[in-house]
């Protein structure tokens, strides 16, 4: 990874502009996008994993739910960001 | 670190950046070839199925290099956290809350002894292999970017340091904080301005009869002895009590090892044993390896963050330490010539006081300064606010001393005589090194002890002049030391090194019960096996319970009794003294003797920093003495005896195991009510190891407590094939998202062990070799 985590913000913006997308479909392409592409990823590492890493990390953040539990929430975490970059260039299209 | 702040929440919780990266699998993905400028030829690791590198390489310094990668690799955040600790730095990483831990460490003069030490390695051959060592681990961590941080590293949010030959030392300098740093001179000297000497020499007598030493009495010292004719000063007056002390070591830190000898074993060649007890933590202080070069082929556990093998075997000899209990810290007063502090008296002439600026970089606030001052003998590491009441402190560590090339060369030494040798110059930590080659079995009481006078260190002395300073130290070659004693085995557990015989004085802490149990076991045991020499490793019979408990319960007034107490008393009647996992008697024993033990002391308890007499000492009253004066509470108008004191105590300790029951809604079986947890180095809660369920007891050969056990079990038969058996709580990743994180636990807690794959060859195809990976 070269890029800094919340790099996908500014690919969901682009994203939004490019496809004159309203503020809207923005947010929603850039939540569901990324839900998919960072829940994803995390359930594959945590299935290779056996899932012993998120059970300690949802131990650590006392978060109910245990492995399943982190894996939403760190999917949901990424997916506000994308989706608030997405409207953000959604709606900068609309203004512009 | 559960009050922290949270990383950033972003980054944290991606998975292409945060701990999602650090989840594991079973199957290693490592790089099969990596490629490093600094090796000149290359080396092969083959890690086994629980994830122990088989280091091969075509000379020690390229192995060493890959002993450094390979330990960095697994176990980096501990390496470098644990330095900090040793150089005062943690509060760059975990900011104010632990700043006062840092001063604790500087004003000890951690890392002032570690920078002088340094100087003196350089000048050492070995030195080179430090420096390779070094390389090693920054090879690794350069090759790291963000996302391959240790888990802790993202969690803290701080990124990881390079590695230099310093933090070497720094580690070698904490050992001798946990082992070597043991002392009472403040605590004696106001418990005996508050009883006389008279009562101070009757509850605190240096020899306990009962005690089996470590060298067996019937060795005959056959060296002439340094004669010390000085005889110490009238005792220092130190009037106040509320001196805000260093935190003493804990206790029950400890170890045992021992070496049968082949007229005793079954197979007829030696078993050597060695486990040393120190605070369990995840990562473990200790990481599994095996080093082969063509002139050595060593197995055993290392310390990361130093290189070769401490604690293990190569295929001549087998070795294993435990802590030597003198004392090697003394406080002095110190005569200053005004408040200022600038100068002091000595030997009648003022001497210049060097001031230290030490410089915290505090997280979250900024640059803090502290100044600690140094006498030419030693830090003031008790610095009052009335200059008068400063204390400076004489500590075997801040000496220039090489106890780096010990254990390398222990890791090439082939018989009794290079064994020897190796150890020679070691110093600090003291060690009681035992031995084993296929005949031989050995003892050494190893280290730097000061020259003494009768009772100097036990109490504070007045620092103005050589009288009161060490008179140097007792040569080695009269350091005690046995070879192939005619009982058939040598052995240590913290006991008293010698018996009164011994021509040197000597004063420290000196444990007794698991010594004089190994001891008792070996003394009856014919034609031992392996199998015999774990149950040893794992005895948790309490020789403190079998020695206390009749008398206690002669004492108990039935008729007394209400009816759980009654059943509790039954229990306790048909109790062997072992201290197993699933008994509840353990429970209400110890219980009992706690209370026990805290009645019949109660104006010491009273008391601010003054000595409370030991265990045998209290039991020897109970059993002999049982009228004594100190049994009487001083809250009561009544005189007690030891009869009432077991009663009240144990209507006590019976009334705390009812409201544990029923706090915990379940019976106290002994490992549930000990609670031993194997915490994460950080203190983290999510990554540490609770409730381990396993026998044993601080006092028992299986010394496990609460935070404390052995933190490595090790059997090595000696043999035409050496077999090696071994176990450690935790695992060789120090990584919580691995899954040998925390493998060996259970296994560790059953009181069993794996057997040691000692490879001759770099055989790839070995059924237990599950990755092998090309340096070149």
């Amino acid at each position: 990874m070269f890029l800094p985590w919340w790099s996908l913000v500014i690919v969901a913006l682009v994203v939004a502009y490019l496809f004159k997308l309203t503020g809207w479909q923005g947010f929603v392409c850039g939540f569901l996008g990324i839900f998919l592409l960072w829940g994803g990823y995390a359930f594959y590492l945590n299935q290779m994993n056996e899932g012993i890493l998120a059970s300690r990390m949802s131990g650590l953040f006392s978060m109910p739910g245990g492995s399943m539990g982190i894996m939403i929430f760190s999917a949901l975490i990424g997916a506000l960001a994308g989706g608030l970059g997405g409207a953000t260039g959604g709606l900068g299209r609309q203004l512009a | 670190m559960g009050k922290a702040k949270l990383p950033p929440i972003g980054k944290f919780l991606s998975p292409f950046a945060g701990f999602w990266q650090n989840a594991e699998s079973e199957t290693l993905d490592y790089k099969k070839t990596l490629n490093f400028s600094e090796l000149s030829e290359p080396v092969k690791v083959l890690y086994d199925d629980r994830l122990v590198p088989h280091i091969f390489g075509k000379n020690i310094e390229d192995a060493i290099f890959a002993q450094g990668y390979v330990t960095a690799q697994h176990r980096l955040w501990q390496m470098e956290f644990q330095t900090h600790a040793a150089a005062g730095r943690l509060s760059e990483i975990s900011g104010e809350r632990v700043l006062g831990m840092d001063k604790e460490s500087r004003r000890r003069g951690m890392t002032w002894a570690a920078e002088r030490t340094l100087k003196k390695w350089k000048q050492l051959p070995e030195y080179k292999l430090v420096e390779r060592y070094t390389d090693g681990i920054n090879a690794y961590i350069n090759s790291l970017s963000p996302e391959d941080y240790p888990l802790e590293y993202k969690l803290i949010n701080y990124a990881p340091e390079a590695w230099t030959p310093l933090k070497t030392v720094l580690l070698q300098k904490e050992m001798s904080r946990t082992l070597a740093s043991r002392e009472y001179d403040v605590e004696n000297t106001l418990t005996r301005e508050w009883l006389g000497e008279e009562e101070f020499n009757y509850l605190f007598p240096e020899n306990n009869p009962k005690q089996s030493p470590i060298i067996p009495e019937s060795r005959e010292w056959d060296f002439k002895p340094k004669v010390v004719t000085k005889t110490n000063e009238a005792p220092v007056e130190l009037g106040q009590t509320d001196y805000d002390l260093f935190e003493k070591p804990y206790e029950g830190i400890g170890s045992n090892n021992w070496a049968v000898s082949g007229s005793k074993t079954a197979s007829g060649y030696p078993i050597l044993c060695s486990d040393p007890h120190l605070r369990l933590t995840v990562p473990s202080i200790w990481y599994e390896l095996q080093i082969i070069t063509p002139e050595m082929n060593v197995y055993g556990v290392s310390l990361p963050g130093s290189p070769g093998v401490v604690i293990g075997f190569n295929d001549h000899i087998a070795w294993g330490m435990t802590n030597v209990g003198h004392d090697v810290s003394d406080w002095y007063t110190v005569d200053w010539k005004d408040e200022t502090r600038k100068e002091y008296l000595y030997n009648g002439e003022y001497r210049k006081t060097d001031f230290r600026v030490e410089e915290y970089d505090v997280r979250g606030i900024g640059k803090v300064r502290d100044t600690v001052l140094y006498t030419h003998f030693g830090p003031v590491a008790h610095m009052d606010d009335d200059p008068s009441k400063d204390l400076a402190l004489r500590w075997l560590a801040h000496d220039l001393s090489n106890d780096m090339t010990a254990f390398l060369d222990l890791n090439v030494a082939k018989n009794y005589d290079e064994y020897q040798a190796a150890i020679a110059e070691y110093s600090c930590p003291a060690q009681n090194f035992a031995f084993a080659d296929r005949k031989d079995v050995a003892l050494w009481v190893q280290g730097k002890f000061p020259l003494k006078k009768d009772q100097q260190g036990r109490f504070v002395q007045t620092g103005n002049s050589d009288d009161t300073q060490w008179l140097g130290f007792i040569p080695r070659e009269h350091n005690p030391h046995v070879l192939n004693p005619s009982r058939g085995y040598i052995s240590s557990a913290n006991q008293h090194s010698t018996s009164d015989d011994y021509p040197y004085y000597y004063c420290g802490g000196f444990g007794d019960f698991r010594g004089r149990r190994i001891n008792s076991v070996l003394d009856n045991s014919e034609k031992v096996d392996a199998k015999d020499m774990k149950a040893l490793q794992h005895d948790s019979y309490g020789l403190h319970a079998a020695e206390s408990l009749p008398f206690l319960l002669k004492h108990i007034d039935e008729s007394n009794l209400n009816e759980e107490e009654k059943e509790m008393l039954a229990i306790l009647q048909k109790w062997d003294f072992d201290f197993q996992k699933d008994e509840v008697a353990p429970s209400v024993f110890q219980a009992w003797f706690d209370a026990f033990y805290e009645q019949t002391w109660d104006e010491f308890y009273a008391k601010e920093n003054v000595k409370i007499p030991e265990w045998w000492r209290t039991i020897d009253l109970l059993q002999n003495a049982p009228d004594n004066k100190y049994f009487d509470h001083r809250k009561t108008p009544e005189k007690e005896t030891a009869k009432e004191i077991a009663n009240s105590s144990f209507k006590m300790a019976c009334k705390k195991i009812n409201d544990w029951q029923n706090t915990e809604n379940q019976a106290a079986k002994w490992s549930d009510y000990r609670n031993t947890m194997i915490e994460h180095l950080a203190r983290i809660p999510a990554f540490s190891l609770k409730n381990i369920e396993t026998d044993g007891h601080r006092y028992s050969p299986n010394a496990v407590s609460e935070r404390h056990g052995p933190s490595w079990r090790m059997v090595v038969e000696m043999g035409d094939q050496i077999r090696a058996h071994g176990v450690y709580p935790g695992g060789q990743s120090g990584n919580p998202g691995s899954p040998y994180f925390d493998n060996f636990t259970d296994t560790w807690a059953a009181g069993e062990y794996y057997d040691l794959l000692f490879m001759k060859e770099a055989d790839a195809d070995n059924e237990r070799i599950i990755f092998s990976q090309n340096f070149q």
